[in-house]
């Protein structure tokens, strides 16, 4: 007889990964009310107790259980583990436990737990490939999928083993149930109906068949409307009419149905204006574009034989330029998604794919070349170089370094003609990013934007108390960037706001928020923005 | 004479638009420095370019807000046209500056205004010159953007004291092409530069009022009689600077009330010696003799003693057209003799 899965478990790690990776406290606490409400599930009393008195009652529950009677087969058993957490005490409970139990599954999977939360990736990787050669001997042992897919680290593609394991053994129930499941938690509409089509033609049901739908009703359409996204919403409706319509009948979803289609009409109007406004601005831009290009080209032919006077045409072309790279900017903030990061992140082997930390030096580059245009910043000129003395000295000495350009030198540069700079990049700066959907031009963009404005507004303090820093963290799976630089508070300064336009739909589209401090007092201005790590996976 | 005052905050940046809009009235000078600007690296500040343009007497530029509101509220009429950025927030200004030159001007004013000032400026000006003829916004928006956030300026459009007319939108070569065409045609600045070397000897030696009048003469702004009257004003000033300048030379000329008769000053200028054939004044000459009794003899009839030839033989713009020419003769005669003294 095959090993049937147990659901509960299934379910009980299903719902621990969708919640959070990490078990803390309060998740345990959680965890141990729900046992001890399928412990008690008739017990009306209990139900009608307070949230303290439940936790009481709960306590009392726990500190009475006897950990004898308590195996690691028993389905209490994670629960009361993790109930015990406490660091190194789990770990020795586990060592012991396994001693007698060396192929208990519930083991293992919290040994490999327990490496992950302590960051043990030899220890972690160690059990998980116990848990692989196991899956790989008998995929129906596949809910020790679902235990692996707590291991999330860098080289386990949790869906791409998964989708080898159907590659292997395509009528496997099992597997495809975890596959339409975690198909679930990545919220791909396309693969979960085709998953479902998939169990539904086996005409194989399992208990787990309705936890799938559960799962899709009660998870996935909140995640979905968390991101207002009706029109997925819609398609799962559809998709749970479709294949169980006896579940969505029962269920509240044929309630909420038409509320659901309502949202999904006016979004689909929105949409058709956003649509609209992103299809005029490719289209001017494009135009505005070409237009450039014939006004580039004969100046810079101008330029070239050198009859008419240099610098009239240098000027006309840079404003070109700036008219092209603001066009540019402004069409690239308002399409694409972070899902274009993710895609770029990992196709980045071409040539258009650079680093962050190349996208800083560029970006820190542009903006104290800026700060020599006598025609388009001469404000900030005037803040950074009084005189001309001070100008041509600066000038002189950029133009030395400026050809072979190399960051030490640029930051002593800086340091020595403009401002005091401090940069402090995370390793994870020093990974490509592609560009095949224009996301190293549109973070490169970001940060000449970001960086820009901290040059130019750093200006109007005086050069001894002038600064920027500039800070990449990397800390559990999300980049975080703080550019800090001194500002005089209260100055109004004439801007179009298109710079912070485009910084804000960028963050827009990295999921982000751009987060602004102002500390008068200290003179101090600071732009946070926070978004994942493109180069993990989801 | 009247000036254009034109306000921007970003002079540096429009270097080529000064000179386009400005060219006609600027010196050689003046362009030749703008242009080195031009091919400058560093080039110049706000201030440099204000001195170098306020240098002409025709154009005044004002890159602060403060300055340009000093100037609207205490010398308008020094103005004969206002071309106004829309937006001054630029150049930093601080609201207790402009309280010290505007006492209406409150918290909730620069509020309401920051990044709008010229609307302000504008609004100072209501009442006191004709805004439809005599004020132009330059702005980098399309009008009707400008518009929705002037709810005071779209009422004064309303009932037409102003029109959208009057917003330039710069690099709108068309809108360009029009305020340089008005800018061209000012008038009173054509006028006076077309006759610049009368207007300077009139300011010259006979002073403001004269020279007022002789640029309200050339404009041809008055009636026919109210021109005769100026002609023989402006002549007999002439006469009598003249005289004051000479009074030694020239004797007692003043009847019993002290009053210069122009009259003997004019006879003694051109007394005529019958021996050598030639008049005793070297600074006299036939035309001047002819010309000047001309003047004096249809001003007396028509203008200055008598109002009943008017109405039968008529006196035509053609033959004030032809005093006005022999005033110019005086005038440059007047010039020459006053400098001959000097």
């Amino acid at each position: 007889m095959k090993y049937q899965p147990d659901i509960k478990v299934i379910r009980e790690f299903s719902d621990i990964d969708t919640q959070t990776s990490i078990l803390d406290q309060d998740t345990v606490l959680t965890l141990l009310k729900k046992s001890v409400d399928d412990l008690f599930p008739l017990d009306e009393k209990y139900r009608k107790l307070s949230e303290k008195e439940k936790i009481k009652r709960l306590n009392e529950s726990i500190s009475s259980l006897n950990e004898k009677s308590i195996t690691p087969n028993t389905l209490e058993y994670p629960t009361y583990i993790w109930g015990k957490y406490d660091g190194i005490d789990i770990y020795k409970r586990l060592v012991n436990d396994k001693i007698e139990n060396e192929e208990n599954d519930i083991i293992n999977y919290s040994l490999l737990k327990y490496y992950i939360e302590t960051n043990d990736q030899q220890g972690a990787r160690s059990q998980l490939n116990k848990f692989l050669e196991k899956i790989e001997k008998d995929p129906d042992t596949a809910y020790l999928i679902e235990f692996c897919k707590i291991y999330q680290f860098n080289d386990f593609d949790y869906i791409k083993f998964l989708e080898d394991c159907h590659e292997m053994y395509p009528n496997n129930h099992v597997v495809l149930h975890m596959l339409a499941l975690n198909y679930m938690h990545e919220l791909n509409i396309g693969k979960i109906m085709h998953y479902l089509g998939l169990i539904d033609s086996l005409k194989v049901e399992i208990e787990f068949t309705q936890n799938l739908y559960w799962e899709l009703s009660d998870v996935v359409i909140k995640k979905l409307e968390k991101r207002l996204d009706y029109a997925s919403i819609c398609e799962v409706l559809s998709i749970i009419e479709f294949y169980n319509i006896q579940y969505y009948q029962e269920s509240e979803l044929s309630f909420y149905q038409s509320l659901y289609y309502e949202e999904y009409r006016t979004q689909s109007v929105e949409n058709a204006r956003t649509e609209e406004r992103d299809k005029i601005i490719a289209s001017l831009s494009h135009s505005i574009k070409n237009i450039i290009a014939s006004v580039i080209d004969p100046l810079t032919n101008l330029q070239k034989e050198e009859k008419y006077r240099p610098k009239i045409i240098k000027d006309a072309i840079r404003g070109t330029q700036l008219i092209r790279e603001m066009v540019t900017a402004i069409n690239y903030s308002y399409k694409g998604s972070i899902e274009d990061f993710y895609s770029d992140a990992v196709n980045n082997i071409d040539n258009d794919s650079i680093t962050i930390t190349q996208m800083i030096s560029e970006a820190l580059k542009i903006s104290i070349e800026n700060m020599f245009d006598s025609k388009y910043h001469s404000k900030f000129l005037r803040n950074y170089f009084p005189n001309r003395s001070q100008f041509e000295t600066a000038k002189s000495n950029w133009e030395a370094i400026e050809e072979k350009f190399n960051e030490n030198q640029l930051r002593a540069f800086a340091k020595s003609h403009m401002f005091n700079m401090s940069i402090k990049l995370d390793d994870v700066c020093n990974l490509k990013l592609g560009n095949k959907n224009g996301s190293a031009i549109k973070l490169s963009i970001l940060f000449q934007e970001l960086l820009l404005n901290a040059v130019k507004y750093s200006s109007f303090i005086n050069r001894k108390n002038r600064f920027i820093n500039l800070v990449i963290t990397d800390e559990k799976n999300i980049i975080k960037i703080k550019i800090e630089n001194s500002y005089r508070p209260n100055l109004k300064s004439k801007t179009s706001g298109l710079g912070q336009t485009v910084i804000n739909n960028f963050a827009k589209m990295l999921e982000s928020e751009a987060l602004i401090t102002k500390k008068d007092k200290e003179n101090l201005y600071s732009v946070e923005l926070a978004f994942p790590n493109f180069w993990n996976k989801k | 004479m009247k000036k254009i005052l034109y306000i921007e905050d970003e002079l540096s940046t429009n270097i080529p638009r000064i000179i386009n809009f400005f060219q006609k009235y600027l010196g050689l000078k003046q362009i030749k420095k703008l242009n080195e600007w031009l091919d400058d690296d560093f080039g110049p500040t706000n201030k440099e370019i204000e001195y170098c343009i306020n240098a002409s007497n025709v154009i005044e530029v004002s890159s602060k807000f403060s300055d340009a509101l000093e100037k609207v509220i205490l010398h308008y009429e020094d103005y004969c046209l206002f071309i106004v950025d829309r937006n001054l927030a630029d150049n930093d200004y601080h609201i207790d500056e402009i309280k010290s030159i505007d006492s209406n001007f409150s918290d909730e004013i620069h509020e309401r205004y920051y990044g709008r000032e010229g609307d302000y400026l504008f609004l100072r000006l209501f009442g006191k010159i004709d805004l439809l003829s005599q004020f132009y916004f330059l702005s980098a928006y399309p009008v009707e953007d400008e518009l929705r956030s002037a709810d005071e300026v779209r009422g004064l459009i309303d009932v037409n004291n102003f029109s959208r007319d009057n917003y330039i939108e710069k690099g709108n070569y068309s809108n360009i092409r029009k305020l340089q065409s008005i800018v061209d045609n000012i008038k009173s600045i054509s006028i006076e530069l077309e006759n610049k070397s009368y207007c300077d000897i009139i300011k010259r030696y006979c002073g403001d009022v004269k020279y007022n009048e002789l640029l309200a003469l050339l404009s041809n702004d008055e009636s026919t009689d109210n021109n005769l009257v100026t002609i023989r004003r402006l002549y007999e000033s002439l006469l009598t600077n003249y005289y004051l300048r000479n009074e030694i030379k020239i004797g007692n000329k003043r009847d019993d009330s002290d009053y210069i008769q122009c009259g003997e000053v004019f006879k003694w200028i051109i007394k005529w010696d019958r021996n050598s054939k030639e008049y005793i004044n070297v600074n006299c000459n036939p035309i001047f003799e002819k010309f000047g009794n001309c003047i004096y003899m249809l001003t007396s009839m028509y203008g200055a003693h008598s109002q009943n030839s008017a109405t039968d033989n008529p006196v035509t713009d053609d033959s004030i057209d032809a005093l006005i020419s022999m005033l110019k003769y005086i005038i440059i005669w007047f010039g020459d003799a006053m400098k001959d003294s000097d």
